[in-house]
């Protein structure tokens, strides 16, 4: 875990995992969180939870009180979001 | 494709959430339907479902943001002067590679560990050498030594380290069935070892097994010391050098739980990992529990619960068995073995496991300490917990639980959403991270007061913006789980209240009031009526307050469960009574608040702190002085209880029971409790952190124990601190203070120049007629006699009491002051020969100090006044009267400003010159 200054490691269970996103690609995503933040903040949360820190939906479930398939409704609507973000800034 | 418009989305979002909610075999029909109503719509829904079908089948940010940067090490590549043997190891944070020098100078194996770390910026490859130039300076037995730090040529960092051939200290242990002492002698070499990284200000913050390893030769070794962060405040500021982009599920085994929280990391870090470690090597076990849990369950573990003792988790394994096989590979049962781990090893880990940095043991050294003493048989520091701190523990869980539970997973979040910044916004989402954890943390305390002194009142921004972004990340948690967004609205809302904001605080607290109307938890219904109440009272909503109170408490039932939540209550109501100025309820509420916590299960610590305060200043404010004290001892009798006499809350207790001993005439008992303030204040912050009203208010009390320079220094360094804070009110108090001080010293002109001063700045910020222009006048009077100009005097004087019985009679305060005015006014009468006058007055303020005094209790106000009323009657020749007079005048005096003080003395003089002729 970051905790500002120097670097710090924690211990880590990395299943490598299958698909991995490039930096590029990562960058647009960030951005286009950013703006979703301020359309739809719940939906952001949602995936700096899932794709960033790697929580399950239970676990996002669980944390902020709503149903597993509420969570997983959201995300399906956020990830259309930054595709579409992503694709229309790609294409400008 | 046109450029996404932000407003369209917005448009289209309800359809979307729909159908988004609608089984796929069911959508055909539902959008057939909306095709019929408006066909755009239902095309551009169309579109995006089709969309959203091939983002699922590609896996769109299905995968996790890992960077790809894996080491293309091969064996036999060369790094620096090393060739790689062979891969040792793989984990999150990078590769390990067995080698050794290519050139040949050394026979020497080392390990290499590449960290999949990119290096931030162009002077990262440098800075990182530099530091890690720093770290191989660690030389030490028990460290593994850090031989060299380096970028390889695919710009990868990596760190050249001593190769320790070795086991993880726990499986080492379990291998030869050490039993315990033999284990506490190899973790007193762990011990060592940090010690000494701790005495070069390097902290570990990842000791874990498998950074702890033994040789075959039974030698300890830790590794890792490289990615300690360096204590030094430039390193520190340093903005981070190493971006992490490895992603995957934490499992903070052995952090700590500021670690988690975002809270300061230091050598108590290490600790508290070490304390993990300990209880790990003695039990077997996690001190969180046993088995796989998720990450969310360890940290909650962590953060929030204490660990049972390490004695009972022996035994707590479900099954038998494995009880039997830790103990078999410990050279016991089950039973030796909790019996040996009973008492005083139970009481070692539970301090060096204390969710609080501030509880641990203060330094590893003093850890090492302690197990030495324990092998010794010696009794070791470290303290049980008592019933009471136990006690206090678990109505803070009960109370918090549920808040808790919420919060810590929001700091969680919060924290490792400040993990992965460096892949988004960095700044921003760091600092969102930490202040998130700053609240889990304050809400940790129950206590409003611990809450002020967790985040320093010196800073009220950094307090603001807390609360800012607090409320903000309830607003964007929904109403989800009402009941913890009320108990945390309520939290907002008195921090919002303590910093003065009355405005942001109603807002919330009205929040929280409307979301509890929807509950049917009777407590939390209760807590969000009685929390609302106080800030209407400030803003004169008497009426409305008070009913909030009473209906607060109709809520809860008359059993014990509720009784926290009672106390509570109580405790609001005693604040709304005392801003209706209904001083005697607000007491009458404390005190039905201490005798029913007294008499429950709950009775604690900090809350009864709270009442004892809340209590103190209640009888304070009542000008009930001779209550007041008791109770402010009390207070802080129960402050040293918890260990927190050195906070600003203490700093705050002090002054004003000093201040209160002030106004009781007892100078000499209020000078070192003013001093213990200014002590604790400076010990907390730095010289500059000393309240400039705590200056004044000493500066008045050496002025009145005759120490007139040292006085004068202190009330000239409160009034330049004053102006310099722009603290009007300490201002105005330092002028006065001023003019006193001045005044004594002889020198007129100054003082009155400071009177001068002071009467506008007083006009501007008072009604006119309040008991302060009663002072001004007094101390102008005082000033006259001194100067020999009587009837200046006795105009103002007259003046004085005229303004204070004004005040008094329409209901303000200086009812304290008026006595005193009396005996101010006997004084100018004496000299100008109406003694009868002076005699009258003298009586009239005995009359009114007297009911306020017991009897024993010693003033010097009452001191002077015997003596004032003494010499009245010595010059109308009533000796006998008079001798008596200056008899007690002289025994208050003596007592309050000490043998030596002029006044005390001229009073003793009095009364022999005055015996005199009653001698045969």
């Amino acid at each position: 875990m970051k905790r500002g200054g120097q670097f710090e490691i924690s211990a880590m269970v990395t299943d490598v995992a299958d698909h991995l996103v490039d930096e590029r690609e990562l960058l647009q995503v960030s951005e286009a969180l950013d703006s979703l933040e301020k359309i739809e903040a719940s939906l952001a949360e949602i995936v700096d939870l899932k794709f960033f820190c790697g929580f399950s939906f239970a676990e996002i479930a669980a944390m902020q009180g709503v149903s597993e398939r509420t969570v997983q409704r959201k995300w399906e609507k956020a990830r259309l979001y930054l595709h579409r973000t992503i694709r229309a800034d790609l294409s400008s | 494709m046109p450029r996404f418009d932000p407003d369209w989305w917005r448009s289209i979002t309800p359809y979307l959430d729909e159908a988004l909610g609608i089984p796929l075999e069911e959508r055909g029909g539902w959008l057939s339907s909306l095709r019929e109503k408006n066909p755009d719509l239902a095309h551009h829904i169309e579109t995006l479902l089709e969309e959203h079908q091939v983002l699922a089948s590609e896996g769109f940010l299905e995968g996790q943001p890992t960077a790809p940067l894996t080491s293309p090490a091969v064996a036999g590549d060369t790094v620096d002067a090393y060739r790689l043997i062979a891969e040792i190891g793989r984990g999150g944070m990078g590769s390990v590679w067995l080698a050794e020098r290519s050139d040949g100078r050394f026979e020497r194996q080392v390990a290499i560990k590449f960290l999949n770390f990119a290096l931030a910026g162009r002077g990262g490859a440098a800075r990182f050498k530099r530091e890690g130039t720093i770290l191989g300076k660690l030389s030490h037995l028990h460290i593994a030594e850090l031989v060299d730090a380096g970028v390889s040529a695919w710009r990868q960092p990596y760190l050249v380290l001593e190769y320790v051939d070795g086991a993880h200290i726990d499986q080492y242990c379990d291998e030869h069935t050490l039993e315990v002492q033999a284990r506490l002698r190899i973790f007193l070499d762990v011990l060592a070892a940090v010690a000494h990284a701790h005495a070069n200000l390097i902290v570990h913050r990842d000791i874990k097994p498998s950074n702890v390893l033994v040789g075959k030769d039974g030698q300890v070794k830790l590794l890792d010391f490289g990615i300690a962060k360096l204590l030094q405040p430039e390193v520190q500021a340093a903005s981070p050098t190493l971006t992490r982009e490895a992603g995957g599920a934490l499992t903070p085994e052995y952090a700590a739980p500021e670690q988690l929280t975002g809270g300061a990391i230091t050598t108590a870090t290490d600790v508290y990992a070490l304390g993990v470690l300990l209880y790990v090597l003695l039990t077997g076990r996690h001190p969180v529990g046993e088995g796989p849990c998720s990450a969310a369950e360890l940290v909650k573990g962590i953060v929030e619960v204490e660990p049972p003792r390490a004695s009972t988790a022996i035994g707590e394994s479900s099954a038998g068995q494995l009880s039997e096989v830790r103990a078999l590979k410990r050279s016991t049962t089950p039973t030796k073995l909790g019996r040996l781990l009973r008492d005083d090893l139970d009481t070692l880990l539970a301090k060096a496991l204390k969710k609080d940095p501030g509880e641990r043991y203060i330094s590893v050294v003093a850890f090492a300490d302690d197990v030495q003493r324990y092998l010794g048989r010696e009794t070791i520091s470290a303290r049980p917990d008592t019933l009471a701190y136990r006690a206090s523990k678990f109505v803070r869980r009960n109370r918090i639980a549920v808040a808790l539970g919420s919060l810590a997973s929001v700091a969680v979040i919060a924290g490792s959403v400040g993990t992965l910044v460096q892949a988004r916004t960095a700044r921003r989402e760091r600092d969102f991270a930490r202040r998130q954890l700053l609240r889990a943390e304050a809400i940790n305390d129950l206590n409003f007061f611990l809450l002020s002194d967790a985040s320093p009142s010196g800073k009220p921004f950094t307090v603001n913006d807390l609360l800012t972004r607090a409320e903000h990340i309830l607003e964007r948690q929904g109403s989800t789980n009402n009941l913890n967004r009320v108990d945390l609205l309520i939290s907002i809302g008195r921090e919002y209240l303590s910093e003065d904001q009355d405005g942001k605080a109603r807002a919330v607290l009205e929040k929280a009031y409307a979301s509890s109307r929807s509950l049917t938890d009777q407590s939390a219904r209760a807590r969000a009526s009685c929390a609302l109440a106080p800030v209407l009272a400030r803003a004169g909503e008497l009426v409305r307050a008070e009913s909030l109170i009473q209906e607060g408490l109709a809520e809860l039932p008359e059993i014990p469960d509720f009784i926290p939540d009672r106390v509570f209550c109580l405790l609001f109501g005693s604040q709304v009574a005392r801003t209706g100025v209904n001083t005697r309820e607000g007491i009458a509420r404390d005190q039905a608040a201490q005798k029913i916590l007294t008499s429950s299960p709950f009775d604690n610590d900090v809350l009864q702190l709270r009442i004892a305060m809340d209590l103190a200043e209640s009888y304070r404010e009542n000008g009930q002085f001779g209550e007041a004290v008791p109770a402010f001892q009390q207070a802080a009798a129960h402050l040293s209880l918890l260990g927190r006499d050195e906070t600003e809350t203490a700093g705050t207790l002090f002054n004003n029971w000093a201040l209160t001993l002030d106004l009781l005439g007892r100078p000499i008992d209020a000078e070192p409790i003013y001093r213990r303030a200014i002590e604790i204040s400076r010990a907390n912050q730095s010289d500059e952190g000393v309240s400039p009203m705590l200056l004044i208010n000493y500066a008045g009390t050496l002025r009145q124990i005759n120490r007139l320079d040292k006085a004068a220094k202190y009330a000239e360094q409160g009034h330049t601190k004053a102006q310099q804070a722009g603290y009007q009110v300490a201002i105005n108090q330092s002028l006065l203070s001023l003019a006193r001080i001045y005044r004594d010293q002889g020198d007129f002109a100054r003082a009155k120049a400071m009177l001068a001063q002071v009467e506008p700045r007083l006009r501007k910020a008072l009604p006119p007629g309040h008991y302060a222009f009663a002072a001004l006048a007094s101390d102008r009077a005082t000033i006259a006699l001194k100067e020999g100009d009587y009837n200046r005097a006795l105009q103002f004087a007259n003046q004085a009491l005229a303004i204070d019985e004004a005040a008094i009679k329409s209901g303000g305060l200086g009812k304290g002051l008026y006595p005193l005015l009396f005996d101010r006014r006997s004084k100018i009468e004496l000299p100008m020969g109406r003694a009868p006058e002076a005699e009258a007055d003298a009586t009239r303020a005995l009359g009114l100090l007297q009911p306020n005094t017991q009897p024993g209790e010693f003033s010097s106000i009452i001191g002077q006044v015997h003596v004032d009323l003494g010499l009245a009657q010595q010059a109308q020749g009533k000796l006998t009267e008079a001798a008596a007079e200056f008899r007690s005048g002289a025994e208050h005096l003596q007592k309050t400003l000490g043998a030596d003080h002029p006044e005390a003395r001229r009073a003793v003089q009095l009364s022999q010159t005055q015996a005199l002729p009653q001698q045969p």
